[in-house]
Parts: C-alpha cells; sequence; structure tokens
C-alpha cells in the first residue's frame, strides 16, 4: 500500500481541492445564469403545479367541477359574479366567482383548463418519453453496431433508412389517419404522437454514438471486460443525452401543440373532457360574443410552448460547453 | 530465443486485415511474441507499423471491419481466439489488463475516477459498495496519487493528464491482471511526467510480477523500461533482441537508422536525422522486403524476395539479406 520510492508526484497538489461537479451540476449552474430559460422554468414549474391541482381538485376532491353545466350562466365574462339565485348550491363556482368566465353550456372555464393543463402536460411528457426512448434505441443500435452486416445491408442502413421512410411521412396526417381509426383516448394520442415523433432523437442519437464510439473510454471500457450492455447504456447513453435532453424539451412543446390541434381539429381527447384544444375549438363560434374562450386556452397554449422552447434553448447553451464562453 | 515452454502469452503468425472500400488491407502479417511471467516486452515501430492493432488483436477488440486473418494467440494455456465472448470479457480487465495513451479522453467524463474503478471491481472481484470506495481509494494511493480519499469524488476534467494516467493505470491493475498492455501509456505526457509514469509502471511491475506488453515509438523509453524488443515495420517484425544487444548492435537498417534518429544529447546544433522515404502503403507492400525502397544498403534481391526472421545469435534476430545466414539458429 505504502507508495514506493518513485511513485511521489511531483505536480502541485494545487492548494485545497475544490468540490467537485459532475457535468450536469455545471450545466445547472450556467443555466443559473440564463434569465430566459430560468423564466420558462419558472412558468413550467407554475404549470406542474397547475396542472396536478387540476388532477386533484378537478377529480378527486372536486373543488372546481369542469363539467356542470349551468344554462342560466352561459357566456359569462371572467371574474363575474355567480347568480345564486339561477344556479343550483352544488353547481355554484368555488368562490362564487367564474375566474376565466363560463362557455356556451355555462361550464367554468377556469375548471375546464386545470383539468386540461393535466392533460396537455401528461400527453406532452408522456408523448416525448415514449419518442425518447426508441429514439434512443434505434440511434443507439443504429450507431454502436452500425457496421454489422444483417445479410447484404448493415444494421445502420437498415434503422436509418427505415428512419427516412418515418420521417418523410407527412407526420399529422399519419397521425389523423391513426386516431381515426383507434379508439379517441388520451392514451392513444399519447402512443400516437410518440412513435411518430422519435425520428430526430434516433438520428441525433446516432450521431453521439458514432463519435462516442471512437472515443477511447469506450474502447478502454471494452478492455475492461465490461458487457455491451452496460457500456451502451451506462457509459454512451449519458454521454449522448445532452442534445436529446435539448430536443425533448422542445419536442414536449410539439407535442402539446399536436395535442391540441388533433383536439381542436375534433380527433383528440373527446368531450366532456377538457383539453386545451378542444377548449379552443368549442369557443370558436363565440369569438366576437366570448372572446376569453378563444384567448384563455389560445394564450395559455402560447406560453407553455414558448416556456418549454426557452428552456430548451438554454438548455443547448448550457449543456453545451462550446457556446458556454459568452 | 527464449523458450517456448512457459510462455505466459504467446502470439503465433498473427495476421490482421481491414476491410476497407479499397479491399482488404494487410496491417499485420505474420506477427510472432512470446512474454513470460513478469517480464517486459516492447513493441517499437512508426505509427501504422501495426504494434497497436496486434495489441487490439490480442484481447480481440479490433473493429468489426477489422479481422484476423490466421494466427493463434495463447494465454496461460487457453486459446484467446477460439473463447467465447463471455469468456473473453471474463479475462479482459481482470487476468490482461491495458492502459492506452491518451489519459484525456480514456475516462468517462460523466463519473466520478472512484465509480470508475469501482465498477472493475464489481464486476470482476464482485466488491459491494462501500468495499468498492475502500479499494478505490487504495488503489490511488497505490499508483501515487496525493489525497487520494478525496481524489476519489473527483471528476476527470478536474485532473491533469498525468494524474489521469495514474488513474488508468489504477484501473488496469485493479484486479492484478498477470499482463498489462501499454499501448503508449507516456506519449500523450510530459517528459517529466513520463518518467513518473515509467517508474510506477516498473515498481508495480515488481510488486505484482505483472508482465507488460509495452508499446511504444519511443525507443528512449524502450532503454530505460524493457528487457526484450521486437522492431516493426509495415507489420511485420524486423528484428527480435533484448534491449542491451539492440542498442549496441542494431542489425537491421531499419533500426539502425531509428537509432540514429534519435537526438543524441551532445548535439553540436547539428540537423535532427531522419529517414528518407515514407513508410509504403498497406495496398502497395512489395512482394520482397517492405523497407526496401528506403534503405541504404538494399541489395538487389530485396524487392522481389522476402527476408525471414532468423537467429544471428542466442535471443537476437533479424529480417533482412544482409544478415541472412550470418549466424546458427
Amino acid at each position: 500500500m505504502s507508495a514506493a520510492p518513485g511513485h511521489v508526484v511531483a505536480e502541485p497538489a494545487g492548494g485545497p481541492l475544490r468540490a467537485s461537479e459532475s457535468p450536469l451540476q455545471q450545466a445547472w449552474r450556467m443555466l443559473r445564469r440564463d434569465r430566459l430559460a430560468m423564466a420558462g422554468l419558472a412558468v413550467l414549474a407554475l404549470l406542474a403545479v397547475a396542472a396536478g391541482a387540476g388532477k386533484v381538485l378537478t377529480e378527486w376532491y372536486v373543488v372546481f367541477d369542469p363539467a356542470a353545466v349551468r344554462l342560466p350562466e352561459k357566456l359569462r365574462a371572467p371574474l363575474s359574479v355567480a347568480d345564486a339565485e339561477r344556479v343550483a348550491p352544488e353547481d355554484l363556482p368555488a368562490l362564487g366567482i367564474y375566474l376565466l368566465g363560463t362557455d356556451e353550456l355555462g361550464r367554468d372555464v377556469f375548471a375546464r383548463m386545470l383539468q386540461g393543463s393535466f392533460v396537455s402536460l401528461s400527453i406532452g411528457f408522456v408523448a416525448v418519453g415514449i419518442s425518447v426512448a426508441i429514439g434512443i434505441l434505434i440511434g443507439g443500435l443504429s450507431g454502436y453496431y452500425g457496421n454489422v452486416k444483417l445479410g447484404f445491408i448493415t444494421v445502420d442502413t437498415l434503422l436509418m433508412r427505415f428512419t427516412d421512410v418515418m420521417l418523410s411521412f407527412p407526420t399529422f396526417f399519419l397521425i389523423l389517419t391513426v386516431v381515426a381509426l383507434l379508439p379517441p383516448s388520451i392514451y392513444n394520442i399519447m402512443i400516437v404522437i410518440g412513435v411518430t415523433s422519435w425520428m430526430g432523437t434516433a438520428r441525433l442519437v446516432r450521431g453521439e454514438f458514432l463519435s462516442l464510439r471512437e472515443q477511447d473510454f469506450v474502447v478502454a471500457a471494452q478492455a475492461l471486460g465490461l458487457p455491451e450492455r452496460r457500456i451502451i447504456f451506462r457509459h454512451m447513453v449519458p454521454n449522448a443525452i445532452a442534445p436529446v435532453l435539448v430536443s425533448a424539451t422542445i419536442g414536449v412543446a410539439s407535442a402539446i401543440l399536436t395535442e391540441s390541434a388533433l383536439s381542436f381539429l375534433g380527433f383528440g381527447v373527446q368531450p366532456p373532457d377538457a383539453t386545451w384544444g378542444n377548449i379552443l375549438a368549442d369557443g370558436r363560434s363565440f369569438i366576437f360574443d366570448a372572446p376569453w374562450l378563444f384567448f384563455v386556452p389560445g394564450a395559455a397554449i402560447l406560453v407553455v410552448v414558448l416556456a418549454f422552447n426557452l428552456l430548451g434553448e438554454g438548455l443547448r447553451e448550457a449543456l453545451n460547453p462550446k457556446l458556454r464562453s459568452r | 530465443m527464449g523458450g517456448a515452454a512457459g510462455a505466459l502469452l504467446e502470439v503465433r503468425d498473427l495476421h490482421v486485415s481491414f476491410d476497407t472500400e479499397a479491399g482488404a488491407v494487410p496491417a499485420v502479417r505474420g506477427v510472432d511474441l512470446r512474454v513470460q511471467r513478469g517480464e517486459t516486452l516492447a513493441v517499437v515501430g512508426e505509427s501504422g507499423c501495426g504494434k497497436s492493432v496486434t495489441a487490439l488483436a490480442i484481447l480481440r477488440l479490433l473493429d468489426p471491419s477489422g479481422r484476423i486473418e490466421r494466427g493463434a494467440v495463447r494465454f496461460d494455456g487457453q486459446d484467446l481466439l477460439g473463447l467465447s465472448e463471455p469468456e473473453m470479457r471474463a479475462l479482459r480487465g481482470r487476468r490482461i489488463g491495458m492502459v492506452f495513451q491518451e489519459p484525456m479522453t480514456s475516462l468517462n467524463p460523466v463519473f466520478t475516477v472512484g465509480d470508475q474503478i469501482g465498477e472493475v471491481l464489481a464486476i470482476h472481484r464482485g466488491l459491494g459498495k462501500r468495499e468498492r470506495r475502500a479499494e478505490a481509494i487504495r488503489l490511488l494511493e497505490k499508483v501515487g496519487i496525493p489525497a487520494a480519499a478525496e481524489r476519489v469524488d473527483q471528476y476527470p476534467h478536474e485532473m491533469s493528464g498525468g494524474m489521469k494516467q495514474r488513474v488508468m493505470i489504477a484501473i488496469a491493475i485493479a484486479c492484478e491482471p498477470e499482463v498489462l498492455i501499454a499501448d503508449e501509456p507516456t506519449t500523450a505526457l510530459d517528459v517529466t511526467v513520463q518518467a513518473q509514469i515509467l517508474d510506477l509502471l516498473r515498481a508495480l511491475q515488481q510488486e505484482m510480477r505483472m508482465a507488460i506488453v509495452l508499446i511504444t515509438h519511443n525507443l528512449g523509453v524502450v532503454a530505460q523500461f524493457a528487457q526484450r524488443v521486437l522492431v516493426m515495420y509495415a507489420g511485420k517484425i524486423v528484428e527480435r533482441s533484448d534491449v542491451a544487444t539492440l542498442f549496441r548492435e542494431p542489425l537491421h537498417p531499419y533500426t539502425r537508422a531509428l537509432l540514429r534518429a534519435l537526438p543524441s544529447r551532445s548535439a553540436h546544433a547539428e540537423r535532427l536525422v531522419s529517414i528518407a522515404g515514407t513508410v509504403p502503403s498497406p495496398l502497395e507492400y512489395p512482394p520482397g522486403c517492405a523497407f526496401c525502397a528506403r534503405c541504404p544498403d538494399v541489395l538487389p534481391r530485396c524487392a522481389d524476395d522476402e527476408p525471414r526472421l532468423e537467429g544471428v545469435e542466442a535471443g537476437h534476430a533479424v529480417a533482412c539479406w544482409l544478415h541472412a545466414g550470418t549466424g546458427a539458429r
């Protein structure tokens, strides 16, 4: 154990050692300096709270009832006080106020937005989760086993041409077709968006893996006798994850947009369940009489998509050492 | 030459080629080597002569375009080329360790060095979490890293090149391998750090009775460190000798040229000597000796007739027509 003569390192130890930082911690430190990204993150944190509250307060303990129909109180403006004489007591909104007004059936828009925020956010995350998982798998296999021949073509050619085929579908119409064939449930929409949006991730991961494969630490890991599974998932994936994280963040935004568009067209989540897309769709016929029906979900979509994009952009800079030295 | 019996690692007639668009490119063309327990064998040659490929072929780590065409690799009586992949994996890192040239990139940037040492310990020695950490600290101390208990939690980017190479060595010796293959272990380091790393390797070798295959292009390193030397040129061994003999009496014109090209310390402000010409492309190796186009002593038969590696005296063999038939084998 004791060092033999000649072992002693001549390099200076460099004074007291600074606390170690993992690359992710460094990125976080960078990200915190980016005001726009932090604003995006704050909005998303707020949205996450709203989505959680939406699930709890509209389904489990119904404080805000998104389904209560109050025909006498239809198309009330935001912040108007509920008329206790025309509405059954159990249908009165919390606080007695329609925070964001009511729609053409007298349903509380605030309650519907809350319910919709959970749907939108969960569709965004689950769809992107599916797409990232598929993308990492296909891109990783393609990059790692790229040179392996299967008969007359390589694994890489096979998987990447398949990716090209998927990319050349007009995705939205593919989704419309699939959704028209399947029963329109929230789960089907998550899956359909997920399996039609992994191609970008696959290409990113493949590119990263191609360069990582040649890196000495991967060869070194092989020389240490580590199993391939471990090399791929423990050594290569964490090193390839930065661009995936960025594209996933932006991917959540586009999944939310896709879901809104589908619901707007009536192929998405079906009434009476509310999502931002179908609130928007319902509101469109009353655009002059009740502009809040249109404006509230539209602004929510805009702000959330913008927040995700800002955060993604900030992550891109924080995770890319080349852009750091600003 | 050393007795065949008892060789720990033995490579016989190894041929490796790479598939490229231009066809199969031979990288290693019939290499033989033997390493005994506890000795150091240096493999010397310039870039592209096939020395690293030989090392990777021994561990069966060539990338998919590389193919072992012919030959045998025996380690402790086992035929490595006949082993299954899991059997091979159990050997790599446990009984045969390897140290690479680039310490800057040989460690995974997203894990602490302690985690990376611990990984080998978990896989080959089945140690638990706490034992791994203690053992990692012990190994870091063993390779001469100060404040090992703190360094163990650092990331590679927080260390210098020499420090990282020490970590790589700690990982390579974590399972006390019988053979350590060191592929240019000091090339990327400062000269002063180079000497420290070589001292470290030598001390570890004595302590653990480990055989070292040292791959290098630096004859200075060879002189300091190895007992026996193989000189490779264009995928073949052109001279095999013990170190003292090689430096006293180099036989192959290529070896001589390499030694002449060493900058001498008594420099009279003269220009550095280089070897005229370039290494032939592997696609155009001549039928005869691959060095003939650059050889100052070329004979008429050299271009068409390939010399074989022949012993000229005990422990010294050369593949050159100048010396053919001069010694009893």
